[in-house]
C-alpha cells in the first residue's frame, strides 16, 4: 500500500465515522421525538411500527442531507487535497504516455442515428487530442430485431468510411445475448480484452470528450492500484418538460451531492455502469458474475451489475474513485416519466437483488453501505406508503375507535392519549428542511458565482428554474413513490421484467400509456381521500400533498412528456443548463450531426428488404453474417424460408424468420441473386434506393 | 474482351431501350444501384447481355445466373481497378474490420455458477488470468 493510499484511508475512516454518527444521532433523536408525538407515546404496537418505519425514512433523508453537507464542506475548502484528483501534478499527468484502451458502446435496440452520431463525435474528439493511436472503438450489439441490427451494420460501415476508421472501429453482434449488458461486456473481454489495458464503458446515449478520456487513461497509468474511475456524467439534450427538469436538477444540485459522495467514499466508490474507465486485468479476474442461486424472487442473473462489480474489485484490494470535477462526460435522461419509471422497474429488481449479496464475506464496509443505499432508494417508497397507511389507521382509531386508557397490562395508571399537531408540524418542517436545504445551498452557490450563474441563464433563470423544479418535484415524489412501491412488490413477487431498449427520443406519452402507468395510483388517491373524509376532521388536508399528485398522475405524466412545452420553457429561459447555453464541442457535434438530420437512408421497415436487394448493403450484411453449415433439418427449413420470402416478399415472414435469414451468409447471397433473377417484381422493391454520399 | 469487339455496331444507350429483354432492364437497374455512371452503364449492359444473351433469351428474357455471374465478375474487376470501395474492402476485409482477430482469455463462464464463486476471495497481488492467443 502506497503512502498516499494509506493516507486517504485514514481520512476516509474519520469522514465516514463522522457521517454515520451524525445520521444515526439525528435519526435516533427524530425517532424518539416522533414516538413522543404519537398519542400513546409508543405504547401500542401500531405506534412502535409507525416509529420504526419513520426511523428508516428519516435516516434516508438524513443521509442525503449530510452527503450534501460534506459536499458543501468540500466546495468551501476548494476541493479535497486527499482525493485521487489532487495527487498528480497536471504537467506530469499530461506528459504520461497512454496505454491501449478500448472504448465500448454496448447497445440494445437503440436509436441507430443517435448512437452513430455519438460515436462519431467521441471518435473525432479523441482524434483531435492526437492520441487516437491508443484507442479502439467497439460497438457491441445485443439487438435481436433485424430491422435494427441491419441498420447498425450499415451505420458502422458508414462511420468507417467517414472517419477513415477501418481497423479502429469494430462492430460485433452477439448471437446469444446472455446476461444482458454485463454479458455483452464479458463477451468482449473474453475475445479481445487481453489486447487492451483499459476499457471505457459507455451507454448508447453517453458522450465523452477526448481530453477527458486521455486524462483518465493517464491517471490510470500513474496509479496501478486504481481499477476504476467513474466520471459524473452531466445530463444533456433534454427536449421534453420532464427531461429538462431532470437535467436541470442534475446540473444544479448534483455537484454538491457528488462532492459529498466522493469525499466520503474516496477510493471505495461505486461503478454506475457507464462513462467510466476500468482496468481490464482485475476486472476479468474478479468480476465474472455468477448467477444468484436459490429459490424465490431476486435470484438468477445479476441485473444491476455495476455496484456488484465495484464491490468485487474492492474486495480484491483495488481502488475505485469517483471523479466529481472531471468535466466532459455526458448522458441523456429518459424523455418521460413513464419511460423513467419503466427503467426504475428494472433497477428496482436489480438493486433489491443486492440484499442477497451485501453480506458476502470480505466486502468493504462502504460497498455494503452502497448496496444498502441502492436498496433503500427503492425500498423507501413502500416504506413511505406504509407510513401513510399506518398514520391513517392511527388517526382513524383516535377519531372513531374506543380509546384505550390502559394500554399497558397490569398497570393501574391510565394513559391519556395526547396529540400535539404543532409539534408534528415542527417535525414535518424539520424533515422538509433536511430535504430542501442542500438544494437551496446548491442554488445559492450558483447564484453567488457569476460564471455559473450566467451558465444557468442568469439570476432570474436560476430562481425561476428552482421554483419550477421544486414545485414539480413535489408533484413527482408521490407518483414515483407509488410506482416504485409497485415495482418493489413486483420484484418480491417475481413478476417478470422486460429488458427493452431505453427510449431516448422525445416521443410523447399517450393517455393510454399514462393511465396504464398511473391509473392504480389515481384509484388509490380517490380511495384515500374517501377514507380521509370519512375519518373527518382536518385529516383530509394532511393527505392532499400526496393524494392530489396521485389523482392527477396521468395528466401530469402526459404534460411532462411534451417536447413543445419543453421548447417553450427553453424559449423563456427556464430550466436552462450551462451545457445548453454554451454546448461543449462534443455535444455540439452530435446536435449538428447529419445523422440526426435524416442521414439514415433506409425507410422504416425496409432494412431487411434493402439488405436483400441492394448490392452494396447485401455485400456488407453477408460479410458480417454467420457462415455455417446447418444440420439437414435446419437447412431444409432455411430453404423453405428463402422460397417463401422470395415468392411472398419479406413481409410474409415473422421477425424471427427474417432474423434467421439475415444472419445467414448463404441465405443473404442466394436471396439477392434470386430476387434479381426473378421474373416478377411483386412484393419486392428493386429500387433505386438512396445512398449516402460518403 | 471478345464481347467488346463482337458488337461494335451498337451504340451505348443512355437508358435501357424497351425492346431489349427484361434482363437488360434488370442489369441497368442493378448497375444504377451500385452507382455505375449512366454512360458506362449502357455500354456494360450491352456487353453483359452479349456475353449471356444465349442463356438470357433461352430463359424468356429473364436475368439468368450466367448473366448475373458475368455482371458480378465485371463489378468485382471494376472495383479492383478503381479501388472504389476501399474504405471497407472486400467481404473478408469487411468481416475482419468488424471483428478483429481475437486473443481469447478466460473469464468464468457465465453458466458456471455456484456459492463457491461468490464466496471465493481473490487478492489483488495475485497474477492476472493467463490468456492464450
Amino acid at each position: 500500500m502506497s503512502r498516499r493510499s494509506a493516507n486517504w484511508r485514514a481520512h476516509a475512516h474519520v469522514r465516514r465515522g463522522l457521517g454515520l454518527g451524525l445520521v444515526l444521532a439525528q435519526t435516533l433523536f427524530a425517532t424518539d421525538y416522533a414516538m413522543w408525538l404519537l398519542p400513546y407515546h409508543g405504547g401500542q404496537p401500531l405506534e412502535v411500527a409507525t416509529a420504526i418505519v419513520f426511523g428508516f425514512l428519516f435516516a434516508w433523508v438524513s443521509a442525503g442531507f449530510w452527503t450534501g453537507m460534506f459536499g458543501l464542506w468540500d466546495r468551501m475548502r476548494g476541493g479535497d487535497p486527499v482525493h485521487l484528483a489532487a495527487w498528480d501534478d497536471p504537467a506530469e499527468l499530461a506528459a504520461t504516455p497512454l496505454a491501449k484502451t478500448a472504448v465500448l458502446v454496448p447497445i440494445y435496440h437503440e436509436d441507430v442515428p443517435r448512437v452513430a452520431a455519438g460515436i462519431e463525435a467521441i471518435y473525432r474528439s479523441v482524434a483531435a487530442t492526437g492520441q487516437l493511436a491508443e484507442f479502439e472503438f467497439f460497438i457491441l450489439s445485443d439487438s435481436r430485431d433485424p430491422e435494427i441490427w441491419l441498420r447498425e451494420q450499415e451505420a458502422w460501415q458508414r462511420l468507417c468510411r467517414r472517419l477513415g476508421a477501418r481497423g479502429r472501429l469494430h462492430y460485433r453482434r452477439r448471437g446469444l445475448n446472455l446476461n444482458r449488458k454485463s454479458g455483452n461486456v464479458a463477451d468482449f473481454l473474453r475475445r479481445w480484452g487481453a489486447l487492451f489495458h483499459y476499457m471505457v464503458v459507455l451507454d448508447a446515449d453517453s458522450l465523452m470528450d477526448g481530453e477527458t478520456l486521455v486524462s483518465m487513461v493517464q491517471t490510470m497509468e500513474r496509479h496501478g492500484e486504481v481499477a476504476l474511475l467513474q466520471t459524473a456524467p452531466r445530463v444533456v439534450d433534454g427536449q421534453t418538460f420532464y427531461a429538462r427538469i431532470q437535467q436541470f436538477a442534475n446540473r444544479m444540485y448534483g455537484p454538491l451531492f457528488l462532492r459529498g459522495l466522493a469525499r466520503t467514499q474516496m477510493g471505495d466508490a461505486t461503478f454506475w455502469g457507464h462513462n467510466a474507465i476500468l482496468r481490464i486485468a482485475p476486472f476479468v479476474r474478479h468480476c465474472a458474475l455468477p448467477k444468484i442461486r436459490g429459490w424465490g424472487p431476486l435470484t438468477g442473473g445479476v441485473l444491476s451489475h455495476d455496484f456488484v462489480e465495484a464491490a468485487l474489485l474492492g474486495r480484491a484490494g483495488h481502488e475505485i474513485w469517483i471523479m466529481p470535477k472531471l468535466a466532459g462526460s455526458y448522458e441523456e435522461t429518459p424523455p418521460s416519466l413513464v419511460d423513467d419509471l419503466k427503467r426504475d422497474r428494472r433497477w428496482a429488481e436489480g438493486n433489491l437483488q443486492h440484499l442477497r449479496l451485501m453480506f458476502l464475506p470480505g466486502l468493504r464496509f462502504v460497498h455494503r453501505l452502497s448496496f444498502g443505499k441502492g436498496v433503500m432508494s427503492y425500498l423507501s417508497s413502500p416504506l413511505w406508503l406504509l407510513f401513510l397507511v399506518l398514520g391513517t389507521i392511527e388517526y382513524a382509531q383516535i377519531r372513531h375507535g374506543n380509546v384505550n386508557y390502559f394500554p399497558e397490562p397490569y398497570s393501574p395508571y391510565p394513559v391519556w392519549p395526547e396529540w400535539h399537531p404543532e409539534s408534528a408540524l415542527l417535525l414535518l418542517l424539520s424533515t422538509l428542511f433536511l430535504l430542501f436545504a442542500p438544494k437551496v445551498l446548491s442554488a445559492l452557490l450558483v447564484l453567488v458565482d457569476g460564471k455559473e450563474r450566467r451558465g444557468f441563464g442568469g439570476f432570474w433563470s436560476v430562481v425561476g428554474g428552482i421554483l419550477l423544479e421544486s414545485v414539480m418535484s413535489v408533484f413527482l415524489a408521490p407518483l414515483r413513490m407509488f410506482s416504485h412501491s409497485v415495482s418493489v412488490l413486483g420484484a418480491l413477487l417475481g413478476w417478470k421484467v422486460n429488458w427493452a431498449g431505453q427510449r431516448r427520443d422525445d416521443g410523447r406519452t399517450t393517455w393510454s400509456e399514462a393511465w396504464y402507468q398511473h391509473g392504480a395510483g389515481t384509484i388509490m388517491a380517490v380511495t384515500w381521500i374517501g377514507v380521509s373524509l370519512w375519518i373527518g376532521g382536518a385529516f383530509v388536508i394532511w393527505t392532499l400533498p400526496v393524494s392530489v399528485p396521485l389523482l392527477l398522475g396521468p395528466a401530469i405524466s402526459v404534460m411532462l412528456s411534451d417536447a413543445k412545452l419543453g421548447a417553450w420553457l427553453r424559449g423563456h429561459r427556464l430550466l436552462l443548463t450551462p451545457e445548453e447555453v454554451d454546448p461543449p464541442e462534443v455535444l455540439r457535434s452530435v446536435q449538428e450531426s447529419d445523422w440526426l438530420a435524416g442521414a439514415d437512408q433506409t425507410p422504416p421497415g425496409k432494412a431487411f428488404e434493402q439488405a436483400i436487394v441492394d448490392p452494396r448493403r447485401n455485400r456488407l450484411h453477408a460479410a458480417l453474417a454467420r457462415r455455417r453449415r446447418h444440420p439437414p433439418a435446419t437447412a431444409a427449413w432455411m430453404a423453405e424460408l428463402r422460397l417463401r420470402c422470395l415468392d411472398q416478399g419479406p413481409n410474409a415472414l415473422s421477425r424471427q424468420e427474417r432474423a434467421s435469414l439475415a444472419n445467414d451468409h448463404y441465405s443473404l447471397t442466394q436471396l439477392h441473386r434470386m430476387v434479381w433473377q426473378r421474373g416478377s417484381e411483386d412484393h419486392w422493391d428493386l429500387g433505386p434506393y438512396p445512398t449516402s454520399a460518403d | 474482351m471478345a464481347a467488346d469487339t463482337a458488337a461494335p455496331a451498337r451504340v451505348a444507350p443512355d437508358a435501357c431501350p424497351d425492346d431489349l429483354p427484361r434482363a437488360c432492364n434488370r442489369i441497368w437497374r442493378y448497375l444504377e444501384m451500385v452507382g455505375v455512371e449512366a454512360c458506362e452503364r449502357g455500354r456494360i449492359t450491352l456487353k453483359l447481355l452479349d456475353q449471356a444473351m444465349a442463356s438470357t433469351l433461352r430463359d424468356g428474357g429473364h436475368l439468368t445466373p450466367a448473366a448475373m455471374d458475368a455482371m458480378t465478375d465485371w463489378l468485382g474487376k471494376r472495383e479492383q481497378m478503381t479501388n472504389a470501395d476501399q474504405a471497407c474492402g472486400g467481404a473478408a476485409a469487411l468481416a475482419e474490420s468488424a471483428h478483429p482477430p481475437t486473443c481469447r482469455q478466460s473469464m468464468a463462464p457465465e453458466r458456471r455458477y455456484g456459492r463457491g464463486r461468490w464466496h471465493r476471495r481473490l487478492r489483488a497481488d495475485q497474477p492476472p488470468a493467463s490468456h492464450s492467443p
